[in-house]
Order: C-alpha cells, then structure tokens, then sequence
C-alpha cells in the first residue's frame, strides 16, 4: 500500500492532544490528509495517556522500511519514551517548536525542492500542471531584476488560469531555474497539480489560457497594462 | 489622452492622519498609470467609493504584527465586495517573522477564499520597491472571480 509523505493517522483522534494536533497541522500550507489506515500515513500521531508505546514502536520500525516515518508522542512527560524513534511533544503543544520540527523535517525529506534551483525539473517536462493559489513571490523576486518578476508573476498567471503544459509556463517565466524552485516550493506546499502523462485538460477558470486577453473585456485591460510595464521595465 | 489606468493601494491605518498618495507611470505610447494610495479611516469612505470602482486593480496593505489585523482584513474585504471590486484584490502583509511566512499568511488565505479563491496573498515591504512592483503586477495579473 503506498505512503503518503502528508499523510496522517492517529487512533486517538478524539483526544484533546491529538485535536489540537490537527487544529495546528490544518493552520500550515501543506495538503495534510488524515488516514484511518497507517500503512497510508507517513505521519503517526499518538496520546501518550491512552496507549503504550511498545507495539506500535515495532509497527513503525516495520513501516520505515517503506518509506519515511515520523512519529509523534503528546503527552505530558517524556517519562514513556523507550525508543528514539519517538518525537516528543510535551501538552499542551507549543505550536512554534511543534512548526519548526515539522518545517526541518519536510526540507528533510524533499530535497527536490532544494535541488530544484539548480537542476531542470525533469519530472514536470512535458506535464500539465495547475496552480491551486499563488505562490508567495516576492522572496523569489525580491533580488532579481524587474522583468523576471513580471515573467514569473505571468507564468504562474499562466498555471492559474487553467491547465498549462510545463514547457508553456517555462517559456514565459524565461529564468527556468527560479520558474522550477518556484514549483518545486509549490509542489512541496500542495498547491502544484501535476497531471497524469496524458491528461485531459479542464477548460480554464476564467478564460481561455491560449487567449486571454480577448475573452474578457475587463482582463484586456489588465493584461495590457502588464505588458506595457514588461516593456518600461526592460 | 486617454484615462488613466489606476491601481489602487489601500492601507488599514486607522488612527494616523494622512492625506492620500498619488503618482504616475508615463509610457512612450502617451498612455498613464496612476498609483493612488487611499487611507484606511472612515471618515474617508467617500474616497473609497470614488476611487476603489475605477481601479484596474487593488492592493490592500496589513501590518501583520498588530493583533487586530483580522478584523482590519475582514473589514476591508466587506467594503471591497460591497463595491464589487474584490476580484481585482492583492493582499500584502507587512512585518511578518522571519521564517513563519507561510504559517503568517495561512489566516489571511483562509479568510479571503471566503470571497476570491484565487486573490494573491503575500509578504511585502511597502519601503521595497520591487515587493510593491510585485504586489501591483499580481493583483493585475490574477484570474478574476466573481464574488
């Protein structure tokens, strides 16, 4: 059965630690999904008042053989803990310790997004692809010159609008290396949908991808102002 | 000449008096961009109503440091939709931590998908110039959504 590396599973999901969990994990901007099967989950959240730690310690050594486990504790002392295979939490959470933990462990564990400033995105060539919402641009274009945000502020447009071929974004975004970290940190934060090799393009939001700027009278205006500042700023 | 395109940067300042901003962006083709800055008091609403339904597009400013910065939010998004104006929103949120970005802005998201899932939500400084270029291109360039 395969994991996912956002997945969930606790078989205390009615404790109060365990729901406070949640109540923290749906605040960030990763797509966490809850599972009622741990096989699924890559994440496993456990109420150190209700259970002992035993079996489910050999579960977890049986489960890391398929992929990364992390495994949480919330209780009140770390006093249970016989393996360190356990992550402690102490209740109730302090959700910034709780954030950063979670934080190392996803840059731990998707390197892509690390590796992607410097090498293509080879997975994404020839996909279609999709933003769900905006990336949070300004720390990727902060330093650059004023043409790469407009080309990164229209490719991610671009993904917004509807299904895109990555190739099609890549070509307005121009600086492929920050168009892919862009994605890869997209991707990481769920907000990337990447279709199957040969997929069924949906019909865009809005308007037509291909043609934009005459579908909507009121785009048309936006559009050209975008342009016009492409130019002033190149 | 024709009329100027006009963006417009609201800010939520609600106890320093100020006027209101404004500058031009001329290009070859003699067309203009105008930038007006309006302020957050009430007592300048009749501006709001002027300017806010004549813009090309809408950057709302926060100060994301001040505990009452929901509420700010949540009462400007009410006065953008009342004047129907909310698709052309970008939200920029200032004095975020360092390192909490995403957490930062997660309250802000889930709040503006109320009206337009789509608005852009994102950290600036408005002192930068190249966040508030960014700011003004993305509210721009963002697919509309009828609220």
């Amino acid at each position: 059965m395969a994991m996912d590396r956002l997945g969930v599973w606790s078989p205390h999901r009615d404790s109060n630690s365990v729901r406070s969990f949640k109540a923290a994990l749906s605040l960030r901007p990763e797509a966490w999904r809850w599972y009622d099967n741990k096989e699924q989950a890559s994440w496993w959240i456990i109420d150190g008042t209700l259970t002992t730690l035993g079996s489910l310690t050999d579960a977890i050594l049986q489960q890391k053989k398929h992929g990364p486990v992390e495994a949480v504790l919330l209780a009140s002392t770390w006093n249970l803990i016989e393996d360190p295979i356990w992550t402690y939490f102490k209740t109730p959470l302090n959700v910034k310790l709780l954030y950063g933990w979670i934080d190392r462990c996803l840059q731990r564990d998707f390197p892509a997004a690390a590796k992607a400033s410097t090498a293509p995105a080879a997975s994404l060539q020839g996909r279609q692809l999709r933003l769900k919402r905006w990336p949070n641009l300004p720390p990727y274009t902060a330093h650059g010159d004023p043409a790469a945000a407009v080309s990164m502020t229209l490719a991610c447009a671009k993904l917004l609008e509807g299904w895109a071929c990555y190739e099609e974004a890549a070509a307005i975004a121009e600086n492929t290396v920050l168009f892919n970290t862009i994605l890869a940190d997209a991707q990481l934060h769920g907000i990337l949908e990447i279709s199957a090799p040969e997929p069924k393009p949906e019909p865009a939001r809005t308007s037509a991808p291909g043609n934009p700027i005459t579908a909507n009278p009121e785009k048309t205006d936006a559009w050209s102002l975008v342009k016009r500042l492409l130019k002033k700023f190149t | 000449m024709n009329p100027p395109l006009k963006v417009v940067l609201g800010h939520t300042t609600s106890h320093t008096t100020i006027g209101f901003d404004y500058g031009e962006w001329h290009f070859s083709d003699g067309s203009r961009v105008s930038l007006v800055g309006i302020p957050g008091q009430e007592r300048f609403k009749v501006m709001w109503d002027v300017m806010l339904p004549r813009s090309s597009a809408i950057v709302l400013w926060l100060h994301g440091d001040r505990d009452d910065q929901m509420a700010e939010c949540a009462k400007w998004l009410a006065a953008l939709a009342e004047r129907k104006v909310i698709s052309r929103l970008a939200v920029a949120v200032t004095r975020v931590p360092d390192g909490q970005t995403e957490q930062a802005l997660a309250p802000y998201r889930e709040l503006i998908s109320r009206y337009h899932p789509l608005a852009p939500v994102i950290t600036a400084d408005p002192r930068n110039k190249s966040d508030v270029l960014q700011a003004i291109l993305m509210a721009l360039s963002s697919p509309r959504h009828d609220a």
